[in-house]
């Protein structure tokens, strides 16, 4: 397995209009396999969209490096960062703020050809119709305008736009979260599909664990802007080791007869990130903290085969054991 | 009801353009001349009459002929200085919105500088310095005029550049010109559009001002503006030499304020059809 995209040591600040730094992603580095989907979910504020951004370039980190396909991306200049782009997507979470009101379908989907000169305006054109089909846009919608379709129809011209050019890596940033449940399904029905027949990697970005358990296939678990628990889905459902992924977990509603299910309820407010806890940041709402939490920082590292986690009491247990 | 008031504002602004045009062919009198029965024996206006359909002015002219030649002053001057006013403007403030930094922030500091001094003592200033003509006249209202637009764009191009399918757009790997003419610009264009048709009273306005304060068209050219200020004595005795060429500067930015409107609906997507 070789890795499409490597992300290693990501920090990214952001400077407000007060002295202090707000720091939204730290210490973060990952790889994501070709081929395969990479989820990573975390509550609002975590720092998981500016991450997803980060990947594109969009946004850009205050240090470390990301590598796709090998090649740093950071040392790319703007001219050859546009070419790579059209390798790399993005799909939006609200479809009405990130299509273009002014456009036509056509227009909206046609627009990464035209950006890269890619065939005639005719060949364009029949891979718009092309790929409309096979998201299941209608033919005569492709003179409607983005305000005319709902909510669903919307998402299904942003996944068209975005896998036109036939991308190799799709960053899904909340691609379902903004539409209804029947509609949920529709929509990664069709990305799986679309994966699997475009041979596509996925980076999917989502606070819906049930969404992130269908689709991906390795999960990473952000809690201020760290990665605190990294392994394989069913690994991290079936024994998730921090105590924040745990919490995640037990939050998921479910239908079962058995088992009396623990509710781990975590109380107050992810914190601010202009003022980090001291120690593990998790420390303030973790419900088995002890007194070293607060002071030590605990490392990211391995707690089972292929399954990492940033826990002080996890290590103390591991060395332990 | 929108399309009716657009389609009857842009026949307005045939009629005066066609005049302007055909002002030779279509004025029943030389506009310069003074007529010997064209004041009365106390000397004051003649009243709109047979002869004289709008009356005749304070030096004996015949008003419509005035007005007929007048509209080539005020349209070459509303439509010019108006047009490059909009123009450099947009092209400020998108730019200076668009950078943002250190660049945008000297861009617009400039602008501000222009802003905070008097505009018309820069334009008689201006004036003073180039021997006043039509095109000058033009330019220094022009130079006067860019700076609200700038101001507005700029912010306006803020907001739309921080909206997600910009990012969206370049995260397809779009130039940074593709961004600005296909994803800015069509957004800004309602607001171009109604500032370019509030500029034209503004500017017919102006160069009224200017005129008066000598430093704009040299009469006799007759222009709008100057019909008003040099009659405006005669405003009880005479009313109609004020009202008249008033009510003319009014119905063309009227007509350019609902043409733009009916204009602003249509380039709409999600307007259109909407009235």
């Amino acid at each position: 397995m070789t890795s499409i995209l490597k992300l290693s040591n990501i920090r990214k600040e952001f400077t407000g209009t007060s002295k202090k730094p707000i720091i939204a992603i730290d210490h973060v580095s990952l790889s994501v396999e070709r081929g395969k989907t990479l989820g990573i979910v975390g509550e609002s504020g975590s720092g998981k969209s500016t991450l997803g951004r980060i990947m594109l370039r969009l946004a850009e980190p205050t240090s470390g490096t990301i590598e796709f396909n090998g090649e740093d991306l950071l040392a790319r200049n703007p001219r050859e960062m546009r070419a790579i782009r059209s390798k790399i997507q993005m799909i939006f979470q609200d479809p009405m703020a990130s299509l273009d009101p002014r456009m036509t379908v056509r227009e909206l989907v046609r627009e990464p050809l035209d950006i890269h000169k890619i065939g005639t305006v005719e060949e364009r054109n029949r891979a718009v119709e092309e790929i409309a089909k096979s998201v299941g846009i209608a033919q005569d919608a492709l003179e409607k305008y983005p305000h005319e379709f709902s909510g669903g129809q919307r998402q299904r011209i942003s996944i068209a736009r975005a896998v036109i050019n036939r991308p190799e890596l799709i960053v899904a940033d909340e691609p379902v979260s903004a539409l209804d449940v029947s509609i949920q399904a529709q929509i990664l029905n069709l990305l799986r599909s679309l994966k699997e027949e475009l041979n596509l990697t996925f980076v999917f970005i989502s606070h819906d664990l049930s969404v992130v358990r269908y689709f991906a296939d390795e999960v990473a678990v952000m809690y201020l802007g760290n990665i605190v628990e990294y392994a394989p889905t069913e690994e991290i459902f079936s024994n998730p080791k921090h105590p924040y992924t745990q919490a995640l977990i037990s939050a998921v509603p479910h239908i079962s007869t058995d088992a009396k299910r623990e509710r781990i309820i975590l109380t107050g407010d992810i914190p601010s990130p202009t003022d980090l806890p001291s120690g593990c940041h998790f420390h303030t709402r973790c419900p088995i903290a002890k007194d070293i939490c607060s002071t030590e920082t605990p490392k990211f590292e391995q707690v089972a085969p292929s399954h990492l986690a940033s826990c002080l009491l996890l290590a103390s247990k591991g060395t332990k054991a | 009801m929108k399309r009716k008031s657009a389609l009857l504002s842009l026949l307005f602004i045939a009629l005066i353009i066609l005049s302007a045009i055909f002002a030779p062919l279509i004025s029943p009198f030389n506009p310069s001349e003074q007529f010997k029965d064209g004041l009365t024996l106390q000397g004051a206006p003649i009243a709109p009459s047979g002869k004289y359909l709008l009356g005749t002015d304070l030096l004996g002219r015949d008003l419509l002929s005035r007005l007929i030649y007048g509209a080539r002053t005020s349209l070459i001057v509303g439509i010019i200085a108006n047009g490059v006013a909009v123009i450099v403007g947009t092209t400020i403030g998108l730019l200076a919105g668009f950078l943002r930094g250190r660049l945008g922030n000297l861009i617009m500091r400039f602008t501000d500088l222009m802003m905070a001094f008097p505009a018309l003592l820069l334009a008689i200033t201006l004036s003073a310095i180039f021997s006043p003509s039509l095109l000058i006249v033009a330019l220094v209202i022009s130079m006067v005029n860019w700076v609200q637009i700038a101001r507005v764009i700029y912010t306006q191009t803020i907001s739309i550049a921080e909206r997600e399918y910009v990012l969206a757009t370049k995260g397809l790997g779009a130039t940074n010109n593709r961004v600005i003419t296909r994803h800015i610009l069509p957004h800004l264009l309602p607001t171009v559009l109604v500032y370019t048709t509030l500029g034209i009273a503004t500017t017919v306005l102006l160069e009224a001002t200017l005129s008066f304060l000598g430093v704009g068209v040299r009469p006799p050219t007759p222009s709008w503006g100057n019909i008003i200020f040099e009659n405006q004595t005669y405003f009880i005795t005479a009313p109609w030499l004020v009202f008249i060429p008033g009510l003319a500067i009014v119905l063309l930015a009227l007509s350019f304020n609902l043409l733009g409107d009916a204009l602003r609906d249509e380039l709409d997507p999600t307007q259109r059809g909407l009235s």
